[in-house]
This record gives structure tokens, sequence and C-alpha cells, in this order.
């Protein structure tokens, strides 16, 4: 590069020099400022006024309605109701629990300001990989680890699994002439064949024979799969596996598979918007992801063990949670590595009506938290403990409201023993605030 | 400043003593900062050799051939990855060099007459580079793809879906867009050094060619270009070089699958992409080091295609005052 | 044979060749100037919708809750590319003082050579050795290891251009400067930096420029966040590509909308910062580069 001086040099540089400092002193201002608290309780108030005058997202309405019942009753008792210590919490995980776990933390720090839960989405495998190097407070998958990733944890540690929702895992697709009202059925064996490449068009004479009544396209499939780890994908991947033995030895189960066909996009966000920027596409998405995205998005039925075909919704996903989930539960302090809703449920033609596509999501801690996890402070696990004990218990209803039905009370009472084995430093974090 | 009083009276003994405590000081602290670069490069190296050892060592020179990236079986290989780079590399060489070329030949050979003008459009066409690789992709991913897909990609598969390179149904996610974004982002690379390059012709050899009679085509491709041709090769490998190591762009537009195939419509992936997804979910040893040792391939393919380009264009320009 | 006639086919020919090929040329200047109007023009259109001192300064909302904005980011931006600055500019002027003041030395001509290797770095894999080294050693995710990743980037930067503005200053007013008597060392800080102060800043805001742009070494190291900074550079941080990044990929209408809002701002911030530049050197610089 060449440099000239030029008669404004001095002039411009110090113009530049003062834009620059105008601009790093403006964000030093508002960093100053404890920003947080403030501004949350004012998007309180907003998010109440439009949501009286939009009731488009569902998201708007659990997050007021939690929210502002929450937020009046601790703002106007300071003196009576004790907050924790001021803590950032960071966890990080699957996408699929993610429109929940943004409700939840928006909901909690109405009832606790100074508690600020930090989730990023990066995936159920990096939410296993970065609990297993120590650098989150939590990790979160919808995936249990397998056992060569329990043989990865820090030798002498102790990772618990607590399930915190549930949710299913639908076949949506991008089919422009087929009515949003119809809903294309599905067998598990069909979808492997699908997404193994072996059916490549639409107009197939299995998926025909599935839907008499619908005229299929002759166009060609565009598979669509997740790029990075997904615990989603675990729970899709276990199904095909559990309902087409070439899927089982070819490919197997897990959060990242060598898939045979498909083009490969980021988070169930990105499976999502694909998708809805694909026609003639198909994809496994997380159903919460369909309820508020539906546009150009439909999903399809699929059917179990009792031959009904069933469209996923909190009923079905319900029963399906209970039936699998009913016994065989580990205790949270032992690997959940052969536990699947989705083979509990594979082979039961008694509960007719469930969904067989089902899988709980995870929470992972560690049970004797101390520094040298993630630089863990005593203040960030209460928070956390707290944080997850809140989800556990009072969090459950917001789910429902989003897609994700609420956990059996048999699974929320093991989470409660689970999350009070916790200790830091040897002694117990949950103090049943 | 020191006035010059003090100077010439006091004693040679002390000047010698103070002046060279500030000189040895001064040295000291810089050349630390130097030291600081050489350590960190080294540092840099030894890092992505060891956590990359355990891949190294599991799977040798096959990791470069090998097609296979399971992480489920603990197979990988870089194949696809090195595929997709140098694919969307060269296609974005192949859009981007002529453009990027004839705006360098514009601004030295045709703005000469029009100074406002040139520096106009120079500084609009430099202004590409400021745009963030995010933002590119952003701009790709809601805009760029959507229309390659409706008006380039699915005429070509319609009519010619026969050739090999158009024979994939056409996504938008795929090595063709993503190469599209790549050429306008070397664009403004490529047309800066050239511009460079071209100007540093001496006006000897246009003069030359004029008397010859020749028209300003023939005096730029018979005169200029010959002469300018090791630095407007090394312009080329540096806007290769750059195409290499882009990773958001890309990770937005390609489609995220190992794939090597010849459809330009395919998605793929390349080896800053595969990086920037699966990096944070390596839950294993082994994954960690396989996805370092793609790191450690990619620096030493960047690293080479740099040198080639600087070597060439050192050659050209040896005599002049100019530095990339 | 002779000289070529000035009429008859010949001539005609090459004269239409030379025409042809000079539109040839122009089509050239148009289609690489298109590709700047139409992402230039798209981000002002879909970001400046979402404009608004609410959008500037508050918290990200989940989704379907209005009120959001961007706020932290920009702070997240500011802060990381201020340590960043800090870390990188003593490093890099003091390298480029160095290869300038005593270009003989061995450590000159391996330092250098080395700056220029450690530029061509592609950014991700500087994201891998920082994720190692700080964010697995401790333990955490922060602003720290991602104002260290964004130093590393800026180093090459200002140490090459101080370096080049150094040289250009005339070894005449050096040798006139010891001719006086007045130590090297006061020479170099007074006199030499002095008269190439002018590329000096330059160099750190092209280094600003580009680190602000830089995406990929954020994701595994700043991690991202959804609150302001709270006092503590150990905790992960929010930043502006990140979050384009993050919002773009999403399905939500409402974060596109807003990935768009900040695309604007630091193309806004990008452009600016370049134009200011280019009135800065005068003459051509060889582009800002935004990001590798």
């Amino acid at each position: 590069m060449n440099f000239y001086r030029t008669g404004t040099s001095g002039t411009t540089i110090g113009l530049v020099v003062v834009l620059v400092v105008v601009v790093i002193a403006a964000g030093a201002y508002v960093a100053l400022n404890p920003g947080g608290g403030v501004k949350t309780v004012t998007s309180v108030s907003t998010a109440t006024s439009t949501a009286t005058s939009t009731a488009t997202s569902i998201a708007t309405s659990v997050a007021t309605s939690t929210a502002t019942s929450i937020a009046t009753s601790t703002i106007v008792s300071t003196a009576t109701s004790s907050y924790l210590p001021a803590a950032t919490v960071n966890g990080g995980g699957g996408t699929l629990v993610y429109p929940l776990m943004s409700s939840w933390v928006f909901a909690y720090t109405q009832l606790q300001p100074n508690i600020q839960v930090n989730y990023a989405s990066i995936g159920s495998g990096a939410g296993i990989a970065q609990i297993t190097a120590g650098t989150l407070n939590f990790g979160e998958s919808d995936a249990p680890l397998k056992t060569s990733q329990y043989a990865a944890l820090p030798s002498g540690s102790t990772l618990l699994t607590i399930p915190i929702s549930d949710s299913a895992v639908v076949p949506a697709y991008n089919i422009p002439g087929i009515a949003s009202t119809t809903h294309l059925k599905f067998t598990g064996n069909v979808l492997a064949e699908i997404f193994l490449g072996n059916i490549t068009m639409w107009n197939d004479p299995a998926l025909a024979a599935l839907n008499p009544g619908v005229t299929l396209p002759a166009n060609p499939i565009t598979v669509i799969h997740r790029s990075d780890g997904s615990g989603t994908m675990y729970a899709f991947t276990n199904y095909l596996s559990d309902s087409n033995a070439k899927w089982s030895s070819q490919v197997g189960f897990g959060t990242s598979v060598n898939w045979p066909v498909g083009i490969g996009c980021k988070g169930n966000e990105g499976v999502a918007g694909c998708i809805a920027n694909t026609q003639y596409s198909i994809g496994p998405l997380e159903i919460a992801y369909e309820i508020t995205n539906s546009g150009a998005i439909n999903y399809g039925s699929v059917q179990n063990h009792a031959g009904n075909f069933i469209l996923a919704n909190l009923t079905n996903i319900n029963l399906a949670v209970k039936a699998g989930a009913s016994a065989g539960l580990p205790a949270g302090n032992a690997p959940w590595t052969g536990f699947s809703i989705i083979n509990n449920i594979y082979n039961d033609s008694t509960d007719t009506q469930v969904y067989p596509i089902t899988t709980f999501t995870y929470a992972l801690v560690y049970q004797s938290l101390s520094a040298s996890y993630a630089g863990t402070s005593q203040s960030q696990a209460v928070g956390a403990v707290n944080f997850l004990w809140w989800v556990v218990n009072s969090g459950q209803n917001a789910g429902a409201k989003i897609g994700y039905p609420p956990l059996p009370s048999n699974v929320v009472a093991l989470d409660d023993t689970t999350l009070s084995s916790i200790t830091y430093n040897g002694t117990p974090v949950y103090t049943g605030s | 400043m020191e006035e010059s009083s003090g100077i010439q009276l006091t004693s040679a003994k002390g000047i010698g003593r103070r002046r060279r405590g500030g000189d040895q000081i001064l040295k000291g602290l810089v050349a630390s900062a130097a030291i600081a670069v050489v350590i960190l490069l080294l540092a840099l190296g030894a890092e992505l050799i060891i956590h990359s050892s355990l891949s190294l060592i599991t799977f040798g020179p096959s990791f470069l051939i090998g097609t296979t990236w399971d992480p489920v079986h603990q197979i990988f290989g870089a194949l696809p990855f090195l595929f997709g780079t140098i694919l969307t590399s060269i296609l974005a060489l192949l859009i981007g060099l002529p453009i990027g070329l004839g705006v360098a030949i514009f601004l030295a050979e045709k703005a000469k007459g029009r100074r406002m003008f040139g520096y106009t459009l120079g500084t609009l066409v430099e202004l590409l580079a400021a745009v963030p690789s995010v933002i590119y992709g952003l701009w790709g991913l809601f805009f760029l793809s959507p229309i390659l897909r409706t008006y380039v990609e699915t005429p070509l598969h319609n009519y010619l879906g026969i050739l090999p390179i158009f024979a994939s149904a056409p996504f938008g996610l795929d090595f063709f867009t993503a190469g599209v974004i790549l050429a306008i982002m070397i664009i403004p690379t490529v047309s800066a050094v050239s511009r460079d390059i071209l100007n540093a012709v001496p006006n000897s050899q246009r003069e030359a060619m004029y008397s010859l009679g020749g028209t300003h085509w023939e005096v730029i491709r018979k005169a200029v270009l010959p002469y300018a041709r090791s630095g407007i090769f090394g312009a080329t490998i540096l806007g290769l070089g750059r195409a290499v190591g882009e990773t958001m762009a890309v990770t937005m537009v390609i489609g995220n699958t190992p794939r090597i195939t010849a459809s330009l419509f395919s998605g793929g992936y390349t080896l800053a992409a595969v990086i920037a997804n699966e990096f944070t979910e390596a839950s294993y040893p082994l994954y960690t080091a396989a996805l370092v040792e793609i790191g450690l391939i990619l620096f030493g393919l960047a690293l080479t295609i740099n040198l080639l380009a600087r070597l060439l264009i050192w050659r050209m320009t040896r005599n002049t005052r100019f530095r990339v | 044979m002779g000289t070529p006639s000035l009429a008859g086919k010949g001539f005609r020919r090459r004269n239409l060749l030379d025409k042809v090929m000079t539109g040839l040329i122009y089509l050239a200047v148009v289609l690489a100037v298109i590709p700047l109007i139409l992402i230039v023009g798209d981000v002002v259109a879909q970001g400046g919708a979402e404009m608004s001192l609410t959008f500037l300064t508050h918290l990200p909302t989940p989704v379907g809750v209005s009120g959001g904005g961007i706020g932290n980011a920009i702070e997240g931006s500011a802060i990381l590319v201020g340590l960043a600055t800090l870390i990188a500019v003593p490093i890099g002027v003091g390298a480029g003082v160095y290869f300038s003041e005593w270009p003989e030395s061995k450590l000159s001509f391996v330092s250098s050579f080395m700056n220029d290797v450690l530029a061509e770095f592609p950014s991700i894999t500087l994201g891998i050795f920082v994720y190692i080294i700080v964010v697995l050693a401790t333990r955490t995710f922060s602003a720290v290891s991602g104002g260290i990743a964004l130093a590393i980037i800026m180093v090459p930067i200002v140490a090459r251009t101080t370096e080049e503005s150094l040289k250009i200053v005339p070894t005449s007013l050096r040798e006139a400067s010891l001719a006086l008597g007045i130590p090297r060392w006061k020479t170099v800080l007074r006199i030499v930096i002095s008269t190439g102060r002018s590329g000096l800043v330059t160099g750190i805001l092209l280094a600003i420029a580009r680190a602000t742009g830089e995406t990929a070494p954020l994701l595994l190291t700043a991690f991202g966040s959804n609150y302001y900074f709270g006092g503590n550079l150990w905790s992960p941080i929010a930043a502006l590509p990140l979050l384009i990044y993050t919002y773009g990929i999403s399905p939500f209408q409402d974060w596109h909308s807003a990935a768009w809002g900040a695309a604007l701002v630091l193309v806004g911030f990008m452009l600016l910062l370049n134009l200011s530049l280019k009135l800065l050197i005068g003459r051509k610089f060889a582009g800002v580069r935004a990001e590798i």
C-alpha cells in the first residue's frame, strides 16, 4: 500500500478519530448503565399491549401471561421476596427446545431479575461437547450421552441427565398444490426409503398407496436434514433405524450421521428455513418450529405400531411420553444411553394413539459443582439449579401453549430428586426457595 | 524535542550512556513486539499440529483422499471439503477474474482522461471489500440464491440438464451460488492489484505500440498485458487465496453436505465451512482432531497460494515501490 | 509487410474489435458495481424498516414478543473491538517500528515473514487456536477470548501498515536528526513516527474495520449473549456479526428483520470508516478487507 500525505490529512484524521472515539464512548456509556433489569421491565409492558392487539404469535401470549402474572407479584413486594444473588448462567445446546427456553428465560428473569440465563442454540452435539469440556454451566441435549461420550467426561465426575421437556419430530414438507388441511401419511419404512434416496419422486407408488385420495406431484423429492449435531436428528434416525433394517445397518442413529442424500441446514431454524424456501422438499422438524412457522411448511402423520396414522399434537405426544416413560427411567446420575421413548413405544400396540417419534429433551449438569467446572461460582450454581427447578416444576404449562407437552408427574418427581442431589463444594445447592 | 544547547556542551561519555540507555530500551520494546509475532505464529502452528495429531496418526495420508465423513462411525476423510473448496474457488475465479481484470483495465487505461469518474468507480469497487462476509451470506441467502435458482439454475437444468454440470435439481444453496458470491468478493482484490500492476507497465511499451498504429485494444492486448502477465497471474492467485479462506458467506449458501459430484447445482461443503459448523459440537477427541486437521490443511492451502502470489507479484514489481 | 493502412477492410475489422472489447470492458465495470448497489440497497431497504431508537438500545426479546433490539450486540462489538485494539496496537506498531528501523537484523527478516504468514491465516483456524488455548483453559467462553482472536487478526495489518508508512519517511530526516545529536530513540518516536502518523492511524483504522466485521472466530470464542455487558470480561458477550448470522439462518420472520437491521448498522459503520480512510489517504489503497 502506498501512503501519501494530502493537504487535508490533519483535519480528516481528527474527524475520523473523533468518530471512532464517539462510537466507543457511546458503547462504554451504555455498558456502564446496568441496562438489563430496567429494559426487561419495559419490554414486558410493551409486550402486554401488543399481546392484546395481535394474538397471532403464541409465544407472545405465553411470555406475557407468565411474565405479567409473575412480574406483578414480585415487583410490588420487594421486601418479602428474596432475590437470588446476581449471576449469569451460561447454557447451550439443542435447538429443539430453543423457542421454549427463550420464553422460560424471559419469564424467569421477571421472577429473579438478578439471574441472567444466557442460552445459546448451538445444537445438541455442541451442548454435549461443551459441557464435557466444562465451558458451560449447563448443557442441553435432545439425545442422551452415548457410552463413548460418558467415557470422555472428566474422570471422577458425574453428569446428571434431567429431562426438562418433551417434544416430537414431524416429517415436514413443502409441496405447493397440496392443501394445508391435507396431511400426507407416512410410515417409518417409507420415510427411511426417502431419506436413503431410494424413493426419489413424490408420486412414487409407495407414497401413493399410503395417500389414496391425494394427487401427488411428479416432482423429485429434495431431502433436507441437519448439518450440525442434533438431538432432533438423533430421535428421527432412532425411529428410522427401528423401522428399516437397511437404514439401521447403513447409517445408524446419532446426533450427526452420514446422510446418504440431501442438503444440510444448520439448526432446526435452518431446516425450517430451507424447507420453506425449497418447493417439493421434506425434512425432519421439531413440532414447535412447525407451529410457529406454518405457511409454506406442512407436516404429515406417521403410522404407529397400532396401525394408526397419527398427526402429532399435544395429546398424542403426551400419551407417548406417558407410555414410554412410565417405567425403566434411569436415576439422574446413571447413564441414560439405552433410554429411548421411541424404542419403548415402537412395539406398543396397546396405546393406540401414541405418536411414535417422541423424545425427551434433557438438561445436563454436573452433580458436584465447583470452580473447576466452567469456573462456576456459588451464585452461578444457585442460579442454575433454581432455574432448572422452576423449569421442571412451574415452567411446564408455558411449554404446553407452544407445542411442548408438560412432563408427566413421575418424571417431575425424578427430576426433583436429581436436582436436590447437586452440591457446590460439597454443600447441597437447592434449598427450596 | 531536546534543545540543542545541551548536546554540544555536556561530556561525550554522559551523552553516550543516556543515548544508549534510551536506545536500548526502545529497541528492546519493539524487538519484543517482533518476537511476540514470531512466538504467536509458532504457537499457532504447534497447537494445530498437536491437536490434530490424533487424527494425523489414526488416518495418515488417507485422510486427504478419504471421501467419507461419518462422525457416527468415526470415519473421517477430507476429500469432499477439499473438492468443495477448490471447486468454488475455481468458479469464483472464472467469473471474478474477467470482471476484475476488466475493471482494472478500465481504471488503468480508459479512465485516464476522466479522473473523477475513474476515482468514483474505483472507490465503488473497493467498497465491495468493505462489506463483511456474513452480510454477503445474508444477502446471498435471501436475495441472490432465489434469483439464481429461478432465473439461472432452473432454465439451465431444464434445457441443458443432460450435461453433468447441470444435472441435479436446482436448489439454490449449492456450489454455483457459493461460486458466484465468492466471485463478487474477490473482484476488489483482483482489480486493485491488477490495476497497480497495469500502472507499473512503463509507458514506453504503450507508446511503441501506438506508434506502430495499434488500436487501443491492441495496445492493451499486445503491449500491456503480456508485460504484466506474471503480475496479473499473481493477482489471480491472490484472489484464489482469499476465496479459499472465506467462511461465513460460503457456509450460508453452499448447502453444507459433504459431496463430490460434477453437478454445480448440488449442495456441497468446504474446509472452512465444516469447521464453522461442526467444531463446537465435536464431542470426542478424534472428532476434534479431525476438524483441527482440516484447519491445518486449510492453512497449508492458503499459505501456499499466497506465497506463490507474492512471488509472482514481487517479480513483476521489483523495481517499483509497491507492496500488497 | 509495411505499415498498416488507416483505411480499408483490415482497419475496419480491427477497429470493430477495439470497440467490442471496449464495450466488454465497460460491461465488466457495470457488472462489478451492480452487486454493491444491490447489496447496499437491499440492506438499506430491509434494515431501514427496523431502525428506531428502541431497536438500537433494547435487548433481544423472545420470538414473537415485540420491542426487542440489538443494543447488546452493538455494545458487545464495541467492547470486543476495543479490547482487541488495546492488545493489537502496541504489538503491531512495535513490530512495525522494528521492521522499519532495524531492517537489517535477522529477527526483522524472520518476524516480517511470519507476520505475512499470519496475515494469510484463515480466521476460522485462528478461532480454533484461541478456543484451545483460552476457552478450554479458562473453562468459559468469554469476551477476553473474543478480543484475543480479533487482536490476532489485527496485528499483521497494523504491523504491515506501520512498517510501510515509516519506511516512506525519508532517511535524510533520520540522518539530520541524528546529526543534531538527538538519540535514536527520540528520533524514532518524535520524528519518524510523527511524520508517518497518518499512515499509522490509517493502519489502525483499517484493522479496526476488519475486526468489526469478523464472525468466524467469534463463533468459537465470544459465544453470544442476550444481555448487556455485565462487567465481567470472562463472560460470553454478544456481537453484531454473530447476531446477524444466528438470526439470519433462523426461520423466524422477526429475527430476519432484526438481522437486516443489524446488517444496516454494521455496513453503515464499515462504509463510513472506509470512505473516511479514502479521504485520509487521498489516493487508492488496496481496499479495506472486511473479512476472510
